[in-house]
């Protein structure tokens, strides 16, 4: 049970604040364990399941998450035996058109001993189901508004689904925004704003302080884009840390 | 952008009653069951396995 109503939640973050990302609502009695104090509440979880960081802790930056992401293995879980190696190097590789490639060849032989098979079988479907996933995601990179950053999602799908349908998506969505002038307006806007974020220091006040100025003038150049609404909120952000 | 295995989850719910305290660092948390969920979000927590996971709780007040 959440302590927000079902109604709430589509109303407030789907339909108000227009949330791409996962929402869940969970149990009340669930949430409790996880002793929050003030909203939104944030806890990291690392990839052997224990946390990362708290609500108390300073949010990990984008730094730390990515050496955080490192520890990641893209394997799904399968027995400690020698003769699952050389499956998971190419999961641990992420090519997964290899992995499938692999899966449907020893499937297919006659000889395969019945443990291997239920192994085989079960990473198989879980292929399918991480590109049933990725295909998903890419339709939702599709509907924007950040083209800039989808754009760039979505060149890191085609190269890691390379041969299978999720990369088939991810190239016609790329070849659409390339295609609608709307869209390749908010992508020059997105990618300039990218751009400006990335060519100022704004761990030191003076850095913050021309990079405001920057933002307000790009707010005027690129007025009504989703860019211009992202600099209309860094500026806020930037005003907040002063 | 991290996106690799990066799931970002927003958990709405209500503060109510006494408070337990947080998980520490290095500590298993207690997994959520999940009602309902939106936007092709996890079935259930042991999909986070092995992922990074950034578990927002937020209120809509």
């Amino acid at each position: 049970m959440s302590g927000e109503a079902e109604g709430t939640i589509q109303k407030v973050f789907i339909d108000q604040l227009g949330a791409k990302y996962p929402i869940a609502q969970i149990k009340e009695s669930d949430k409790a364990a996880y002793g929050l104090k003030f909203f939104p509440s944030v806890y990291v979880i690392a990839p052997d399941g224990t946390v990362h960081s708290t609500p108390d802790d300073r949010m990990p930056n984008e730094q730390e998450i990515e050496e955080l992401l490192k520890t990641v293995s893209l394997a799904p879980k399968m027995p400690d035996d020698p003769r699952y190696d050389p499956l998971r190097a190419l999961w641990k590789k992420g090519e997964f058109v290899k992995v499938r490639d692999y899966l449907d060849k020893n499937l297919a032989a006659p000889n395969l001993d019945a443990a291997m098979k239920d192994v085989f079988t079960a990473q198989r479907a879980e292929i399918d189901k991480r590109a049933a996933a990725a295909k998903a995601r890419v339709a939702r990179l599709g509907e924007g508004p950040d083209y800039a950053e989808a754009e760039t999602q979505l060149e890191k799908v085609e190269k890691q689904w390379k041969g299978m349908e999720p990369a088939t998506a991810a190239a016609a969505e790329k070849a659409r925004f390339a295609s609608d002038a709307k869209i390749k307006k908010e992508l020059t806007a997105g990618r300039a704003l990218q751009k400006l974020v990335a060519s100022h220091d704004a761990s030191k006040t003076s850095g913050r302080k021309k990079l405001g100025e920057a933002l307000q003038q790009f707010r005027k150049k690129y007025e009504g884009t989703h860019a211009a609404s992202q600099a209309e909120q860094k500026i806020t952000q930037l005003a907040g840390m002063r | 952008m991290v996106s690799r295995s990066l799931t970002t989850l927003a958990a709405a719910a209500l503060l109510v009653g006494a408070l337990p305290a947080q998980f520490s660092k290095g500590q298993t948390p207690t997994p959520l069951e999940f009602v309902k969920v939106w936007n092709d979000g996890p079935a259930s927590f042991d999909d986070f396995a092995g992922r990074v996971v950034i578990l927002k709780f937020s209120e809509s007040w």
